[in-house]
């Protein structure tokens, strides 16, 4: 009986252990600014059977993300790894957007020995000091009394990850989820399973290894659902996922469908004529913030295994994704109903319930409503307000996961509500609208609150009014009625005529005035030239002329005479009459004038004064007056070569 | 019946139109009509929905903004007031302003918003914020730009005088007055001239928002925070309520200009301010 005292105590103590275990599979730890999640791939594995434990670390994004990551484990255990990858996440908490980034670090374990083991806790190196997770509890077992799938996973002996040549012996290590096939039945095109569409792919861009990224649907609504799938191909045997960088994706919530490869199934895949394989390694719904192009960036993956050897030693060979350009709009403004938030997409329904519904006056009642259905679940709900009736801040409780690839759940709010007015107080409806992508419209869900029976109270209301030094107390009054609508005044300057008549004013006086002063320099010039000798010179020609044809010989002296005289002015600027005819030669090449050219007026003059005093000379008329017109011309042309002479 | 079927189908077509913009008009002001209700019964959240609606559907007009202002300071007001409420509010009265400018009642209330959100970011202890206006903008707001425009053209009908009396008169005493006038009035239309065009400029290149988060956080090319020694005068973000004008748009990001600090902020920071249709 004392023997046996021992060992029930032991039973007991260690069926305690497995039903708080059990009770929580994971234990997520805040540190201060840095959130820390322990998960283990299972609590009870077979002696040399290996197990993973993941850790997560996601701290502030604008601080240095966590690093480092290490795990104690007890004398016995053999740990491989960290492997190391980046993680990203966005939350709307109460409206606003928080960013976290950090780390995810995953080890592979397996003990020699039977027991309950305690592993960890896991930490990391934050803002330099050290972040701890939880530790967590294992029992090993004895082989073959393990799991009835562990046991069948027992008849293929667990590799040992210490042992190098055991990848040579065995390949890779069975890892409990990841099916691996015979790599001899590699080559047997004609005899592969269907594999589903999904996995399709025309080409492959690289013919040892790659991964494939699809977001579906790649136009979508704002808070609509996008699902992005990630697949890894690798067409060089069995591989393992190492090194991983998730892909960045700033702009959008997101929910994890699938974390890893390690649940999911292998395929093969018949690719540009070689067989790959294989396997989903991401699954998440994404739900775009704000609208416009918004971009999923690269993932970036080693492969490891034999046939992947990769740049740098021991890192396997690194892949990344395509980056994913996603656009996103609004929801059309045409039916849109009043009230509706940006970015709540999905499909509805409310319900809740109001107790109790008789209460005193400044007491408070409890509002729960619950919001279930699929899509992009609002954070809050806008409660119907009045005065009197005043809602606290709720508290949440919420349940979202995917179902099927799409993210669907319900949220909880329990309110306490404080009702100060007495008497029969309608709480009115809690509405929320919504776009429906399916049915590519709005709709809306509603729970009426109902009535509340407000009995009068005795005790001394609290002051319903706002504080009298409150600032805002009556500050806006608002409009009952519309009033006159605002006209789009055209301001002067936008009319072209203005800038018009600007410039119009002056610039026209300016014309008038300039034309103005041309045209009295005109006039001034034909006067000074109806009254230049010169053109008096062949006026008196022209009057010589006429004499001629007449039969006057006298006035065609008269006027050849004239011409005669006004040529020599204007040549010489010498009036003639003022000087003796004998003098008149030496005058003339006084001047400048040629002697010939001198001696020919000379005669000419003689000539005239002939014809006009005597009646008869050696010249009749008409010969008179062409000596006149050619002595004329002659002394034009000697004055402009003088003119010429003296301005050089 | 051949004839008279296209008739019929103009008349119905007309009818149809007159009956749709019809239904529209009263959709806004049945809107309007529910968001007054809402706002006398306490329903802040409520009357924020109604014109806000009104603002989406593209229903401009001054008492809907003042109404809009009206609900936001309500709910600034209550407890459950949401960061930017103050500044949501002091946009919808700038807007109210910008569609009629001799709404006193919304300058007023425009004026007390905007003390009490500086009242409530020094009780938090940021620190006072001036804004230095651009000397070119500062003397271009002097006057409207109608009195410019009216005083260039007085400068040019003066001027247009007194050229025209230096033309025609003979009189020393004349001509000097009229060289005098010229002169002054050529200065006048000058100076007046450029500030009317570079009061058109601003109106047509510029437009108005109002930063309607606590504080905008002014934001480099590459969307990295503005250092205090990369800031102008040290100013590293834009308090809620400020009026902006909006330089340029470059996806997510916009280049503001708030007196002599420019910077891009996001453009879910402001609210742009709607003018007259």
């Amino acid at each position: 009986m004392n023997r046996r005292l021992p060992r029930s105590l032991l039973r007991v103590f260690r069926l305690l252990c497995l039903l708080a275990i059990l009770g929580t599979s994971t234990h997520a730890i805040a540190q201060g600014s840095v959130q820390m999640q322990t998960e283990v791939s299972v609590r009870r594995v077979e002696v040399g059977q290996i197990f993973q434990l993941q850790l997560t670390a996601l701290g502030d994004a604008s601080s240095p993300p966590p690093s480092a990551p290490r795990l104690q484990v007890p004398p016995g255990f053999a740990v491989q790894g960290p492997t190391v990858s980046s993680q990203q996440q966005v939350s709307i908490i109460n409206g606003s957007i928080q960013q976290r980034q950090g780390i995810t670090a995953t080890w592979l374990l397996s003990s020699k020995q039977a027991g309950i083991f305690k592993l960890g806790p896991p930490s990391v190196a934050v803002g330099g000091q050290r972040a701890r997770g939880q530790a967590v509890q294992i029992e090993v077992v004895p082989r073959g009394q393990g799991s009835p799938g562990a046991s069948r996973r027992g008849s293929r002996q667990p590799s040992d990850p210490f042992d190098p040549f055991d990848f040579f012996r065995r390949g890779m290590p069975s890892l409990p989820g990841l099916d691996l096939p015979d790599p001899d039945a590699l080559d047997e095109l004609d005899t592969l399973p269907p594999v589903p569409e999904e996995y399709r792919v025309e080409r492959a861009p690289d013919q040892t290894a790659f991964l494939r990224v699809t977001a579906t649907p790649m136009r979508a609504v704002l808070g609509q659902q996008v699902t992005l799938r990630v697949y890894a191909y690798g067409c060089r045997g069995p591989f393992r996922e190492a090194n991983t960088s998730e892909p960045s994706k700033a702009d959008f919530l997101s929910y994890s469908i699938v974390d890893n490869a390690q649940n999911e199934r292998v395929h093969r895949v018949a690719v540009d004529g070689t067989i790959c394989l294989a396997v989903k390694i991401r699954e998440l719904a994404l739900f775009p913030i704000r609208s416009g192009t918004l971009k999923i960036g690269a993932m970036r993956m080693a492969f490891d295994g034999r046939g992947y050897n990769g740049g740098v030693a021991g890192q396997g060979l690194v892949r990344e994704s395509a980056p994913l350009e996603v656009r996103v709009s609004e929801p059309p403004l045409a039916g849109r109903p009043a009230g509706y938030e940006l970015g709540t997409v999905g499909r509805f329904s409310l319900s809740g319930s109001v107790e109790p519904r008789e209460i005193t006056a400044g007491d408070a009642l409890n509002v729960r409503v619950k919001l279930e259905g699929s899509g992009n679940l609002p954070h809050k709900l806008a409660m119907p307000q009045q005065n009197g009736v005043e809602w606290l801040e709720p508290t949440t409780v919420e349940e979202i996961e995917p179902d099927n690839g799409r993210i669907q759940g319900y949220r909880k709010w329990s309110y306490v509500v404080r009702v100060n007015k007495p008497g029969r107080v309608e709480l009115g409806n809690i509405e929320l609208a919504y776009w429906d992508v399916e049915r590519q419209r709005y709709d809306s869900t509603r729970f009426e609150l109902g009535v509340v029976e407000v009995k009068a109270s005795d005790r001394p209301q609290p002051a319903q009014q706002q504080p009298k030094d409150d600032p805002l107390r009556g500050l806006v009054s608002p409009r009952l009625q519309l009033g006159e609508p605002a006209r789009a005044a055209r301001p002067i300057a936008d009319h072209a005529w203005f800038w018009f008549a600007l410039a119009a004013g002056p610039l026209s006086v300016l014309l008038v005035s300039g034309g103005m002063s041309a045209g009295d320099r005109l006039r001034r010039r034909v006067r000074e030239r109806r009254t230049a000798a010169s053109t008096l010179a062949n006026q008196a020609l022209g009057e010589a002329r006429a004499a001629v044809t007449r039969g006057d010989p006298a006035s065609a002296a008269s006027g050849a005479e004239r011409a005669v005289f006004c040529a020599i002015e204007s040549a010489t600027n010498l009036r003639p009459r003022g000087v003796l005819k004998e003098q008149l030669p030496v005058e003339l090449q006084a001047r400048g004038i040629g002697a010939e050219l001198a001696a020919e007026t000379a005669d000419v003059l003689q000539a005239c004064d002939e014809l006009r005093f005597v009646g008869a000379g050696d010249d009749s008329a008409g010969t008179l007056v062409q000596r006149a017109a050619a002595l004329v011309s002659a002394l034009g042309k000697a004055g402009g070569a003088r003119r010429r002479a003296r301005s050089e | 019946m051949k004839r008279a079927s296209p008739l019929a189908a103009i008349a119905g077509a007309l009818a149809l139109v007159c009956v749709a913009s019809h239904a529209s008009a009263q959709t806004a002001e049945e809107l309007f009509r529910q968001g007054v209700g809402a706002l006398q019964s306490g329903a802040h959240d409520d009357a924020i929905a109604h014109f806000e609606l009104l603002s989406d559907r593209g229903f401009v007009h001054p008492d809907a903004s003042f109404n809009r202002a009206a609900a936001y300071v309500q709910r600034a007001s209550s407890k459950a007031a949401r960061p930017g409420d103050l500044g949501r509010a002091a946009a919808a009265l700038s807007e109210t302003l910008l569609l009629r400018p001799s709404d006193e009642a919304a300058e007023a209330a425009l004026e007390r918003v905007r003390s009490e959100i500086a009242r409530r970011r020094a009780r938090e202890g940021a620190s006072a914020l001036m804004l230095q206006q651009r000397l070119s903008r500062a003397v271009v707001e002097l006057l409207p730009e109608n009195v410019w425009a009216l005083s260039a053209a007085a400068g040019a009908f003066f001027l247009t005088v007194g050229l025209a009396v230096l033309r025609v008169a003979r009189r020393p005493q004349v001509r000097l007055a009229a060289l005098t006038t010229a002169s002054f009035a050529a200065l006048v239309l000058c100076t007046a001239g450029a500030l009317t065009a570079l009061a058109r400029h601003y109106r047509h290149a510029l437009t108005p928002a109002v930063v309607v988060a606590p504080e905008a956080r002014l934001l480099d090319e590459r969307g990295a925070p503005v250092t205090s020694k990369q800031g102008t005068a040290g100013v590293v973000g834009l308090p809620e309520g400020a009026r902006v004008e909006i330089l340029e748009q470059r996806g997510s990001l916009v280049r503001v200009a708030w007196g002599t600090v420019e910077g891009f902020v996001t453009h879910g920071q402001l609210r742009v301010l709607q003018s007259a249709p």
